[in-house]
């Protein structure tokens, strides 16, 4: 065995089975996404369990040669393709964590004031705004409508349609969503603020009305018929949705509504996150167009917020108790958060001022709507 | 706090890129482009191709009279071959039908046949051999009486639709059903916006009854409410209470419930009122908040 021969041994090991030799410039680049969005999920607190597994997913996914997401050489696919296989492309996974949502919601605030269901309706302006922005820069139809729906702040809705319409933009789109709904308290302050007076600010609403258990109970019933009878496309997510929620108030099966809400969630959340992180592949996701979907996301939580308040005003113009405008911004779903930032812009202007449960019952129309609006698209490009 | 003014710079950014969708238009491929599949039934081609903007397959029948088809298939232009066309219009894609008519310099009368088109749709093509611009054939819009519509065109060999130019018994056309692209976006947008309106107000007229049947029958089921004077408290103990002893006792009996263990409110410096019935109140507050502080995984 010469000296030559081994050096030719360890060259072609080193060519053929390491990943070094093979790192490119794009991977090294989204190796410190990663790091950086597993830095915002640790360090920072943003939307810890989505971005930390996000972030992993894309860590893992740009180690050259590594059989993470592609297919094994008998067409087999490689462990994080498995998830996504079966998890996304099937759209499994956004359905099961609407169960898990429904399970979690309490819609006693809708109830009382149905009124705010027309908030959530509004709250779609930048949904639909944004989409024909999209469609300016030259993205094909449904992909416009996958960004669109980003501004939505509802990130299984993205990512059922994203998944459904253009899955090629997953990555792209369930990050743009799940970090601007984690930049909620900083997006929409300024504009509750813009958009409104100080006089606006301080109207105080009534206390709600108690909702018995019976009308918790009835009412995903009633809400899954009527919405599987006008958008029969999204009755997959709200169906999952309502029966989560039918589930934790009928209070016969606790153990179900526990496991929606804890185990079965946080399962799917590992595999959902790990998943979309790992389509970020530097080959792939390296482009203008996530650049484009991280800016009109942007917009699209702007016009959404726009679009609630603006609501709120025109609403205000009919009805004799006035509601206060702060809440319009909680049309957009992100759940709770939205309506926390209106209840502490509310108690900026009047520190007695509680707005809290009334800024849910729009914030739980904004998960409805958007919905809706995903269901609307899809039945579109049906 | 320059981080809080961030995405105020990225839309101005954005703002100031978005004229230049032209320049952003061309990357990437066209993943929407329609891959027709074409069979024969009889005399009659059908091709068979998701159009651009849909999910699901549709059909386009061919029939011609006074003729016979050679060959139908589906013709692709390279990006820069119709400088005057926006491909994104042509959502069936461009077809290339080669007849031959009953006689040289004969007629033939060609038939699209699709439930996909609607009354708004025309059929293009290159109108003229030597200037090869691309505008509307003439064809005839006809709705069927099932679904879809029907576009006929008559076509003459060797005349200005035929893409040889010559009368040498063999017509070919190239051509492609054209629907308005921002016509049906912005349409078809503006129903489906305006439908999550009427979806959520059904939702919310279905749930204000619902609500006043169930606000009935438990006003129904409650028992009346005693209404002995002697069992009022008197005036001058209701008025003995001040809002701060109030804000106190609710406090401490909150606290007693089991809240004692809870984090201190974010907001306990709102001005307005006693230090007890802030503190009272944001902490009573706070204890609320975790009814909806479901784990953020929206």
């Amino acid at each position: 065995m010469s000296w030559q021969y081994v050096f030719e041994l360890i060259q072609n090991i080193l060519i053929s089975q390491t990943g070094i030799p093979h790192l490119t410039g794009g991977q090294v680049l989204m190796l410190m996404v990663s790091l950086t969005f597993m830095y915002l999920a640790v360090g920072k607190n943003f939307e810890p369990l989505l971005l930390l597994p996000i972030g992993f997913g894309i860590f893992l996914t740009n180690f050259p040669l590594a059989p993470i997401m592609g297919f094994t050489a008998e067409g087999n696919p490689d462990l994080i393709r498995y998830f996504y296989k079966f998890g996304v492309e099937t759209e499994i996974i956004p359905c099961v964590i609407f169960l898990g949502l429904g399970a979690m919601t309490d819609f006693g605030p809708l109830i009382a004031n149905p009124k705010t269901l027309i908030i959530g309706a509004g709250a779609q302006l930048g949904v639909f705004a944004t989409y024909i922005g999209v469609l300016l820069c030259g993205f094909t139809l449904k992909e416009a409508a996958t960004v669109g729906i980003i501004g939505g702040a509802d990130g299984p809705t993205t990512i059922y349609l994203t998944a459904k319409l253009a899955p090629h933009l997953l990555g792209a789109n369930a990050l743009a969503a799940y970090s601007y709904m984690a930049m909620v308290p900083l997006i929409q302050p300024p504009i509750m603020r813009f958009l409104t007076t100080p006089e606006q600010r301080r109207i105080r609403m009534r206390q709600m009305r108690p909702v018995s258990a019976l009308e918790k109970l009835l009412f995903p019933l009633i809400a899954c018929a009527l919405i599987c009878f006008l958008i029969p496309a999204v009755a997959p997510l709200m169906g999952m949705f309502m029966f989560g929620n039918f589930m934790r108030e009928s209070l016969v099966v606790k153990r179900l509504s526990d496991t929606a809400q804890n185990s079965l969630m946080n399962i799917v959340t590992i595999f959902l996150g790990l998943s979309v992180g790992a389509t970020m592949q530097a080959e792939v996701f390296l482009s203008w167009k996530p650049l484009l979907i991280f800016g009109f996301g942007l917009l699209d939580f702007v016009l959404c917020t726009t679009g609630g308040i603006l609501t709120v005003h025109v609403m205000n113009l009919f009805l004799k108790e006035k509601m206060n405008p702060l809440i319009g911004s909680a049309g957009v779903s992100a759940v709770p958060m939205s309506a926390r930032v209106s209840h502490s812009e509310g108690l900026r202007a009047d520190p007695t001022n509680w707005l809290l449960m009334h800024a849910m019952g729009p914030n739980l129309a904004g998960v409805i709507g958007t919905a809706g609006a995903a269901g609307m698209f899809i039945a579109m490009f049906r | 706090m320059r981080c809080r003014h961030l995405y105020v710079w990225a839309l101005m950014a954005a703002m100031v890129l978005l004229p230049c969708h032209r320049v952003w238009a061309a990357f990437g491929e066209d993943i929407e482009a329609p891959k027709p599949k074409f069979s024969q039934e009889g005399a009659d081609w059908i091709a068979t191709l998701v159009p651009r903007g849909k999910s699901t397959e549709i059909k386009i029948r061919f029939r011609v009279t006074g003729g016979t088809f050679t060959a139908v298939d589906a013709k692709v232009f390279a990006p820069g071959d119709l400088p005057q066309v926006d491909q994104k219009t042509f959502r069936s894609d461009f077809f290339r039908l080669q007849m031959t008519p009953a006689a040289q310099g004969g007629e033939v009368s060609l038939a699209m046949n699709s439930d996909y088109f609607t009354t708004a749709t025309e059929l293009w093509g290159a109108v003229s051999v030597n200037s090869p611009v691309w505008q509307t054939t003439g064809a005839v819009n006809v709705k069927n009486a099932d679904r879809g519509n029907t576009l006929t065109l008559t076509v003459r060999d060797g005349g200005p639709l035929d893409a040889d130019g010559q009368a040498d018994g063999r017509i070919q056309l190239i051509c492609g059903p054209r629907d308005s692209f921002w016509g049906y976006a912005l349409g078809t947008l503006f129903i489906r916006f305006f439908g999550v309106f009427v979806v959520l107000g059904v939702l919310e007229v279905g749930m204000l009854v619902s609500g006043r049947i169930f606000q009935r029958i438990a006003a129904r089921a409650q028992p009346p409410a005693a209404q002995s004077p002697t069992e009022e408290p008197p005036m001058e103990e209701t008025h003995a209470v001040t809002p701060e002893t109030a804000a106190a006792i609710a406090l401490a009996l909150h606290l007693k419930a089991g809240a004692g263990g809870l984090k201190p409110s974010a907001r306990t410096d709102v001005s307005g009122g006693s230090p007890w019935a802030q503190l009272g109140r944001a902490k009573s507050m706070s204890d609320r908040m975790p009814v909806f502080d479901r784990p953020k995984r929206k």
